[in-house]
């Protein structure tokens, strides 16, 4: 390995600043003398141009002798650190190429995309899934403005009771009218309500399918929904309840409402008749 | 004791304005980087020795990203302690 000492690079330096060899000599030495005196000073030293010199503490830590065998603890001390500037690595890295080569790892972007691909499937899976019960407040929001919204309350889909109500109404009604079937009575009662005639008695006279016992929280529209397939039929909920609602404001948890068994050309949810004559009577509530 | 400390502290040592010594400053250094790129080693008596080391080419994994980056095989500077400078730092 070539060395060179104070004198020769103290020659280069004299060349290059057309400086006596003399003065740059002395420069030198007073440089490496100040570096050497405030690095035990101030344990810091920059230099511009060429890096840093730093003081850094070693903690005391065990080792073996080689010669020995032994375990020996070498005592904590200090050492001198030195960093070169970025730009003299640069200029001393010269023709060698600094780029850095990076493989980049394509399994994991295959990972990534099934992840997402996964969670989107399972998005969609339970927005599916999930219509039954979004269906019906999708629907009342759409059709705000038209409904009023006299009526908040749940209503929780029943009972027990409901075929004994049924069977209630089936076994006496054939009484009153002579010798027919005790399927086919309540059928041609329904047949008589039309769009036209049709009253609010009539809801209260038909038989009942069936009873919602009313709980906190949600609404009439909600039970027509239920019973006959759009909430714009809540109407028919209030007329067959008339007896113990005095408003359509009035149901209260609790209350157990009736559903009246209406026919289908009257509750059609698909029939843009059936929908516009049980608007016009939600008007006049 | 930063570039400025150490420009004003020679200017006083030497007896020259600050101006001539961050000159001077500026060629020496450039001096002894070349030097130490065609000749390997620049001693100072007393102080230390400037060496040119060769660093082997590694591979290393980002740990964020589980990149592998190849760095090549460079030359590095570094300083090499005198033995009388190094035990009269050495003492905490």
């Amino acid at each position: 390995m070539n060395k060179i000492s104070t004198q020769e690079i103290s020659e280069i330096v004299a060349k290059e600043s057309a400086k006596s060899k003399k003065f740059s000599e002395q420069f030198l030495r007073e440089l490496v003398s100040v570096i050497a005196e405030y690095l035990q000073k101030d344990g810091i030293v920059k230099v511009k141009g060429l890096g840093t010199f730093k003081v850094v503490t070693v903690e005391e830590r065990k080792s073996v002798d080689v010669a020995s065998g032994k375990e020996i603890i070498l005592p904590a001390h200090n050492k001198i650190q030195f960093t070169a500037e970025n730009s003299v690595k640069q200029t001393i890295k010269g023709q060698e190429s600094n780029h850095r080569i990076t493989e980049s790892p394509h399994h994991r972007s295959y990972l990534y995309w099934i992840i997402i691909l996964i969670v989107v499937v399972d998005f969609a899976a339970l927005a599916y899934v999930s219509v039954p019960y979004w269906k019906p407040y999708y629907d009342e929001f759409m059709n705000k403005g038209e409904s009023d919204a006299e009526d908040e309350f749940v209503i929780k889909q029943v009972v027990p009771d409901t075929e004994a109500v049924v069977e209630d109404t089936v076994a006496t009604e054939p009484a009153d009218t002579a010798n027919t079937d005790v399927v086919e009575q309540p059928e041609t009662v329904e047949q008589g309500i039309t769009l036209e005639n049709y009253t609010y008695q009539m809801a209260m006279e038909v038989p009942v399918k069936g009873t919602e016992t009313v709980i906190d929280g949600s609404r009439l529209t909600m039970i027509a929904y239920r019973a006959y397939g759009s909430k714009d039929f809540w109407v028919y909920i209030y007329d067959a309840n008339r007896d113990i609602l005095h408003r359509p404001s009035d149901i209260s948890t609790g209350m157990v409402l009736k559903i009246a068994d209406l026919p289908l050309s009257i509750v059609n949810p698909n029939d843009e008749a059936c929908i516009k004559k049980a608007r016009e009577l939600a008007k006049m509530y | 004791m930063n570039n400025k400390e150490l420009i004003t502290e020679l200017s006083k040592r030497l007896g020259v304005t600050q101006k001539q010594v961050t000159e001077m400053l500026e060629v020496s250094t450039s001096a002894l980087v070349s030097s130490v790129t065609e000749t390997q080693s620049v001693v100072f008596q007393g102080f230390g020795a400037f060496e040119l080391r060769k660093k082997n080419a590694k591979t290393l994994l980002n740990p964020a990203t589980g990149e592998k980056m190849f760095i090549p095989a460079k030359q590095t500077l570094v300083f090499k302690p005198s033995d009388t400078y190094k035990s009269r730092v050495k003492e905490l």
